[in-house]
């Protein structure tokens, strides 16, 4: 996140006018086409009004401008009931934490206000049920992001919830309900954390925790930014960055900060998003973090949980300009066939977002504008992104949640507005993009401020549908209609009884094509998507073989296993049962 | 970081080279006077179709009234149609007055005074000379620091109208028109920048990086392959981007060649800089790889850590890393000695200034060392002295 300096120095325009959010689509001439809020929408298509998603975010700004005002807050898509229904759970941020409101005011005001976070449970039909009253999540704090994961390998999902403020842990019972266990995890932290990722760091079967914090800001240190008297958001360079932070799982429900034994003291990063992927391909879970206005962090894992950043020589630390770049979210997976990890991760306006090929080797090479998902970016501040492969032909595709951090950015810029339309780019299956038109989506055609993006197969007909978070206003829920081929569902487990197999990687080979997933953990921004791995397939109606990389080793195969169908695999490979999926509207 | 561009027309260059040497002597002399006179040897403006300028000039003149702000109160007698067809009459307007008025805010803008009061003071002097080329090219270039783009393009072109052979302006408005992805009307003025071998190098970037964001990464290199012929400081954006081009397609040897050519134009840019350190890494070159990445740290420690650039003590102690592992990096002695000299540290800001002599002198003519001199090593003047 960052502000522009100019941005800060004009002088006497005028307060008042619109700030182009919610179906004014404004946003300027280089996406101006994606701004006809009557276009016919077929593709990805918004429907939660219908499914009775009635979340609003409410960020709490007064006018005063405090950053954290503006980062807005993440969403899960997840099977938090145990039903085999992804579930979706959305964070507050509410009434500010400001120093004149002690906590007991801020939960006034909070409840008084209808504040809270929202879970809701999938009634399978694409309909949900709000479940936030029994759900234990209604303690008001100002919440940012958040990770899920069975952190005590009983087969369900735990929660974990950044915040500007506390951050919280939250053990599932399995059915929903949640209990608060932040201080007898030790997993607790005051300074202001953006998000963060489970994973195994040590291969040792559970569930790690790496937070990624942001900066050290508390709100005594706010003061007035912009030019007077114009407010606007203070830059990032204000304030010193902190150091992120690895939670090692101790076993028994008890957590202690691993990052000194791990290498990572001293990166004082402004972290946004933490990625947990296999990048070098060596069987272990490396990081890649996003940082704003500072150069990332490509953290190697040696295999027993120690990290070295490996950023400078990888070539994904800058841009390929030699630039840092404010950058927000990012997202892995192999987006030009070639069977390894590309790294796409998304940022400020006037810098294109930037799609780092893995060269193999450990090197990565910016290819942004080369990719075609570069340049049409260069008008948008994106946030929240996620790889989709929304027509099931077998690559990846690239959703991004746009929406400006300055509320009043027309006073500041003629030619950019808060609300900004989303944006999906379309691989040719060689990783090269073109930028879908708004007819393809809700999201592309009608301006929000988007920040954190889920994936998920919420109506479970086969295809990927997305979830997108917008600040200070209402969520997308994105039903796929766009996905046409054949493909592959498969949920697998983790070790000893672990809900999921966070690392684990998958290689499909089928007509003639091989595809490579792993179940990537973090990324987008500040969300978490749902763990089924959805392959899509095109035209092949079997595949000739499908083997499974196991986190922590051994590798099982499949080569048996029929397409159109959701899988069910334990850790290790045994089939533990198949199902036919939905059929989808367009198949 | 935002990471965004420099503003068009207010780039604070910081070159290396022979265009380092001008820069630095530059800023030691006299500022450049204001002509409002159209010149009568300048050949007419063509004014066909502008869409964006006619965009510029409409936005302008609803500003007010979308938005309840009116331009004119900025400035008495100023009305916003004003700006495109002035309703002033020059003849009413007292000449001294109007230097007085333009000689102010000229003060004002090269005394680095904050952007709105400039801003006001170029629009007061504007209003009485509307056609006046110097006021319209700093109107230009205030309004693009503002991210005013509109009305920056409109000055833009007005002080095109004066003078159409100024290619400073032209390349400015390029870089803007670039920026807002006014890609028609950029292309639109790109053969003349072409056609001025100073500006070359540059409007051959720009079209190679507008036809490469278009897909057509082939025209892309041919435009690249004409500025290799050019001089490195007149073209090292261009060099830079080819490197890319050619790093990108796995040919190390031969991005790394145009990648030095491109550090030898601006021996600062970064993107030079760190394309010649990742092809070392690809190439094996270990010792290169660790300088070239040392030296990217300081650059960007010098441009993108706010503490650094806020610590005086700091930016000093990177500054003389930098030069003793970048000796040609001609414009850090500058930036090296400026500090010194504001801290009255004459003895320290002489030495880094004699060591540039001593480095780079012969680049430099005796007046330009004698400037050099008198800057540096004597003491400053304060008020009153």
């Amino acid at each position: 996140m960052n502000i522009t300096p100019w941005a800060l120095l004009l002088g006497t325009l005028t307060l008042g006018c619109g700030d182009g959010s919610e179906a004014t689509p404004n946003a300027g001439p280089a996406h101006s086409a994606a701004a006809d809020p009557a276009v016919a929408i077929a593709g990805l298509v918004d429907v939660a009004d219908a499914a009775g998603i009635d979340f609003v975010h409410t960020h709490g700004g007064d006018g005063r401008k405090f950053l954290f005002e503006t980062m807005g807050s993440g969403l899960a898509a997840s099977d938090f009931d145990g039903d085999a229904l992804p579930d979706l759970l959305f964070l507050q941020s509410g009434t500010l934490p400001h120093d004149e409101f002690t906590d007991e005011d801020r939960k006034r005001a909070h409840h008084a206000a209808g504040e809270s976070h929202k879970l809701y449970r999938n009634l399978g039909d694409l309909t949900f049920d709000d479940i936030t009253a029994d759900s234990g999540l209604t303690e008001p704090v100002y919440a940012m992001g958040l990770a899920v994961g069975d952190i005590d390998s009983d087969g369900d999902r735990d929660l974990w919830v950044a915040c500007y403020g506390d951050d919280q842990l939250f053990e599932n019972d399995g059915k929903a309900h949640f209990t608060d266990v932040t201080q007898a995890s030790g997993l607790s932290d005051s300074r202001w954390t953006i998000g963060g990722s489970f994973f195994d760091a040590d291969l040792d079967g559970d569930l790690d925790l790496y937070s990624v914090l942001y900066l050290d800001m508390p709100v005594s240190s706010h003061r007035f930014c912009g030019p007077r008297p114009i407010r606007t958001y203070c830059h990032v360079d204000s304030w010193p960055g902190e150091d992120d932070r690895l939670w090692i799982n101790d076993g028994g429900g008890r957590f202690s900060d691993g990052s000194a034994a791990a290498g990572l003291v001293g990166t004082a990063g402004k972290g946004l998003t933490v990625v947990a992927a296999d990048h070098d391909d060596d069987g272990d879970i490396d990081l890649f973090v996003a940082n704003d206005s500072q150069a990332n962090l490509m953290l190697r894992n040696d295999g027993g949980g120690r990290f070295t950043d490996v950023g400078a020589m990888s070539g994904a630390d800058l841009n390929g300009e030699g630039r840092t770049e404010a950058c927000m979210g990012a997202d892995i997976g192999d987006l030009d066939g070639d069977g390894d990890l590309d790294m796409y991760v998304v940022n400020y306006q006037q810098e294109t977002n930037t799609l780092y090929r893995n060269d193999g080797g450990g090197f990565f090479t910016d290819v942004s504008v080369l990719s075609g998902a570069g340049g049409p970016t260069l008008p948008l501040l994106g946030f929240g992104t996620v790889f989709v492969d929304a027509e099931n032909d077998g690559d990846l595709d690239i959703y991004v949640a746009n929406g400006h951090i300055m509320d009043n950015i027309h006073e500041l810029e003629d030619l950019t507005t808060f609300a900004q339309p989303d944006q999906l780019f379309l691989n040719d299956g060689k990783g090269r993009f073109s930028a879908a038109p708004a007819s393809l989506g809700t999201s592309l055609a009608v301006n929000r401020v988007g920040r954190g993006v889920a994936r998920v197969d919420l109506d479970r007909d086969g295809d990927t549908d997305l979830v997108v978070s917008n600040s200070g206003g209402s969520p997308w829920v994105l039903k796929n209609e766009l996905a046409q081929g054949h493909r592959l569902a498969l949920v697998l487990s983790g070790p000893g009884g672990r809900a999921d197999a966070e690392g684990a990687r998958v290689t499909v080979t089928a007509g003639g094509r091989t595809v490579v997933r792993e179940l990537v953990s973090g990324g987008s921004y500040v969300s978490q998507s749902d763990s089924e791995l959805i392959i899509g397939l095109g035209p092949a109606t079997t595949i000739d073989s499908l083997t499974i990389r196991w986190p922590g080793g051994g590798t099982s195969a499949h080569n048996d296993l029929a397409v159109d169908q959701r899988h069910h695999i334990a850790f290790g490979g045994q089939l533990l049962r198949s199902e036919p999926l939905a059929p989808g509207d367009a198949r | 970081m935002l990471g965004a561009p420099l503003p068009p027309g207010r780039l604070l260059r910081v070159m290396g080279g022979s265009a380092a040497i001008r820069e630095l002597t530059w800023r030691i002399g006299p500022t450049s006077c204001e002509s409002s006179l159209p010149s009568p040897s300048r050949p007419p403006v063509n004014r066909t179709s502008r869409p964006l300028l006619v965009a510029s000039l409409l936005a302008l003149a609803t500003l007010a009234p979308a938005c309840g702000h009116d331009p004119a109160a900025e400035v008495p007698g100023q009305t916003p149609e004003g700006l495109g067809t002035p309703e002033a009459d020059p003849t009413a307007v007292d000449e001294a007055t109007f230097e007085a008025t333009r000689n102010r805010a000229f003060q004002l803008d090269e005394m680095h005074a904050d952007v709105p009061a400039i801003r006001e003071a170029l629009l007061a002097a504007h209003a009485m000379r509307p056609e006046a080329f110097g006021i319209n090219k700093r109107l230009g270039a205030i309004h693009a620091e503002l991210r005013l783009n509109l009305p920056a393009v409109a000055h833009y072109r007005m002080a095109l109208d004066a003078h159409p052979d100024d290619n400073s302006v032209r390349q400015s408005l390029v870089a803007l028109l670039a920026m807002i992805e006014a890609d028609d009307e950029m292309l639109a003025e790109l053969p003349i920048l072409r056609a001025d071998p100073d500006h070359a190098g540059e409007a051959l970037f720009l079209e190679a990086r507008l036809r490469d964001m278009r897909g057509d990464r082939e025209t892309a290199q041919t435009l690249l392959a004409e500025a290799d012929e050019l001089p490195p400081a007149e073209a090292y954006r261009a060099l830079s981007l080819h490197g890319r081009f050619v790093f990108q397609t796995g040919d190390y040897e031969r991005a790394q060649e145009l990648f030095r050519r491109a550090q030898q134009g601006r021996p600062d840019y970064k993107e030079a800089v760190k394309g010649l350190g990742d092809c070392a890494l690809r190439l094996g070159q270990a010792e290169p790889a660790q300088r070239w990445g040392e030296i990217l740290s300081l650059l960007l420690a010098l441009t993108d850590d706010e503490y650094v650039r806020r610590n005086e003590e700091v930016r000093t102690e990177k500054l003389v890393a930098l030069l003793a592992l970048l000796p040609e990096y001609t414009n850090g002695y500058k930036l090296l000695a400026d500090i010194h000299r504001r801290n009255d540290k004459v003895a320290e800001a002489c030495a880094v200034i004699e060591q540039f002599i001593t480095l780079h002198g012969e680049l430099l003519q005796d007046d330009d060392i004698a400037g050099l001199r008198q800057r540096y090593c004597q003491p400053r003047k304060r008020a009153g002295q």
